[in-house]
């Protein structure tokens, strides 16, 4: 159990609130690939142990995607942003 | 085929509310509300102009604008407004926003069936919610504030508008569980 600053919200609510949304930043291929780029799209995740970039959903409250950088080892929270924020720091 | 009658009827309709009645919780369903979904982003273009023709000024982030006398919008997301307003009023005032969101990116919904709305009150309420919600209704609902959040496993939108009491939103479908949740939490204080 932990809080998630809900970067909409502004506010650290409990994690019953959120779902897990899966990894983050997942590039979708274009129409023109192969079936097994495609299979890779949609099946293969990294899976990482340690530093992981995930999506999760605000699914009680604001129903809004957003990214966190958690460690999922020691349950660290390294950082919460939004997509936007992410569009615009690039 | 039978004709389709449609019943009007709230979730909570037989329910007996005597049994929640106290100085100490008490729970009242109110009926003449209507609850439109309004999804528009206001910086969208001609959303502002739209938004005060309505006479509806944009609430910041988990707080609310406005009054039940005429329309409450509240934040529920970033593009997403929850407006409560006079049961009576509401389809004129669906009418009227579909009117003047013409042409603009935005949804009016009426969804007026899918919620039951409850006026909470009685000076246990706190302890009573406290057994249900994950968030802190005494301390960090002050108000003027609306929170979406999660109480006895059910979705709920709950906000003061009044210093005694709260108001709490549960979906029509969670009702039932929720009133059964709200009168095993409340025996002791009966």
């Amino acid at each position: 159990m932990f809080l998630i600053r809900c970067p909409y919200c502004g506010e650290a609510r409990e994690e019953q609130e959120f779902s897990y949304a899966g990894e983050a930043f997942i590039q979708r291929p274009p129409l023109t690939c192969s079936d097994e780029e495609w299979g890779d799209y949609l099946f293969k995740r990294k899976n990482i142990k340690g530093v992981t970039t995930e999506q999760w959903l605000h699914s009680a409250g604001c129903r809004r995607i957003f990214v966190m950088e958690r460690n999922n080892v020691t349950y660290e929270i390294l950082s919460i942003y939004t997509f936007e924020s992410k569009r615009g720091a690039a | 085929m039978a004709k389709f009658e449609p019943q009007f009827a709230t979730a909570l309709e037989q329910q007996d509310f005597n049994r929640l009645n106290s100085a100490a919780f008490k729970v009242q369903e109110l009926r003449d509300y209507g609850y439109v979904v309004l999804r528009v982003d206001a910086n969208t273009e001609g959303a502002a102009h739209a938004l005060a023709k309505l006479d509806i000024s944009v609430p910041e982030p988990l707080t609310m604008t406005g009054s039940l006398d005429s329309h409450l919008v509240k934040w529920i997301g970033p593009s997403e407004y929850g407006i409560t307003l006079p049961l009576a009023q509401k389809d004129a005032f669906i009418k009227a926003a579909k009117e003047a969101l013409q042409g603009v990116f935005a949804a009016v919904v009426d969804n007026s069936g899918g919620y039951s709305f409850l006026h909470i009150s009685g000076t246990q309420r706190y302890e009573v919610l406290s057994k249900l919600a994950l968030y802190d209704l005494r301390g960090q609902l002050p108000l003027g504030k609306v929170v979406s959040t999660i109480a006895a496993k059910s979705g709920v939108i709950v906000y003061r508008v009044e210093e005694e009491s709260l108001r709490l939103m549960v979906r029509w479908s969670f009702a039932q569980h929720f009133w059964n949740a709200l009168v095993k939490a409340s025996e002791e204080y009966r």
